[in-house]
């Protein structure tokens, strides 16, 4: 198997989904609960999650152990990041980063 | 639409979830569901996010169902979401029917996939890439080949038991009746060789 397989194997975030990352890079600030998470998200990146795919999104991260649920309070569960969730959205991140530099070089290598 | 008739309805499809999901998640997400009502959210909106979450559980469901059980080879279902309750609600497009494929045994998980592609007329090809012990069976990865009219992207990943009882492998998928992208499935094999695909949580990816 190539290598570049090996380096995007070690990045779980890579077919999680987009909200997947987006729950996760908004807990990375503190836990917060379902309605506090979709009104974050619509803040920081203008995305509307919809609640069925929250909540799809939730389940899948905490199975992968990247997210843990908190106890309730008020009928609501708090979620919060674990510390494999960390190691995922970093690698993540820097997998988009390294697209992102290389798609801003192209450019100003003024191709198109 | 009055408020009250709105989280009736949204109560509705809330109910399509399994018992196990409502138990666990019904009460907030009527709570979440009434936050967004009061922010302006449309109610149509909510119940048809709540609608396609309670799809894919249901189809989901179906992998730890059959965990454990040594009666089939491989479980080919066509997942059926439970419309005649809620025929008002939806779009005529949801009474469309997938097809679940789930991965029953790991060691032979290739001559599964292909004999349930071959089944339902599916152009996807199977790979094998060697892995550690735990990511034997599972799928690795879906990527579409060629120019396609359906990518992989229609394709829904289903998450069940690592081989050896670990749990987040992917062992199933989930796809529609009339799919018909050409998709190569990458499936997790044994190897005696050190060239060994294994993610690891613990340490960030090298530069």
């Amino acid at each position: 198997m190539a290598s570049k397989d090996v380096e995007n194997s070690q990045d779980v975030l890579r077919r999680a989904g987009d909200a997947s990352v987006l729950i996760l890079a908004s807990l990375a600030d503190g836990p917060k609960h379902g309605y506090a998470l979709i009104q974050d998200i619509k803040g920081f990146s203008g995305v509307q999650l919809g609640p069925g795919t929250l909540y799809g999104a939730l389940d899948r991260l905490e199975r992968l152990g990247l997210i843990a649920e908190l106890p309730s309070e008020d009928r609501r569960h708090p979620y919060r990041v674990t510390a494999a969730g960390v190691t995922a959205l970093r690698s993540h991140l820097d997998a988009l980063e390294r697209v992102s530099m290389t798609g801003r070089l192209r450019l100003r290598l003024g191709v198109v | 639409m009055r408020r009250s008739h709105e989280s009736r309805i949204i109560a509705g499809v809330l109910r399509c979830y399994p018992a196990r999901w409502r138990s666990r998640h019904g009460d907030e997400a009527s709570v979440l569901a009434s936050a967004l009502l009061d922010n302006g959210t449309p109610w149509w909106s909510i119940a048809g996010s709540f609608f396609g979450g309670a799809a894919k559980e249901r189809a989901s469901r179906t992998s730890s169902l059959r965990v454990g059980s040594a009666l089939a080879a491989i479980t080919v279902g066509i997942a059926a979401v439970p419309l005649a309750l809620f025929a008002s609600l939806t779009p005529a497009s949801a009474s469309s029917t997938t097809i679940t494929i789930v991965i029953s045994k790991p060691g032979d998980a290739v001559r599964q996939l292909e004999s349930a592609f071959a089944t339902h007329h599916f152009k996807i090809t199977v790979a094998e890439s060697p892995v550690a012990t735990d990511l034997v069976g599972s799928i690795l990865s879906l990527s579409t080949v060629g120019a396609s009219s359906d990518n992989a992207g229609a394709v829904s990943e289903l998450y069940g038991q690592c081989n050896g009882g670990g749990s987040g492998c992917v062992d199933g998928l989930v796809l529609p009746v009339h799919y018909s992208g050409s998709v190569r499935v990458t499936v997790g094999s044994a190897t005696t060789s050190k060239d060994v695909r294994r993610p690891n949580l613990a340490k960030p990816s090298v530069q």
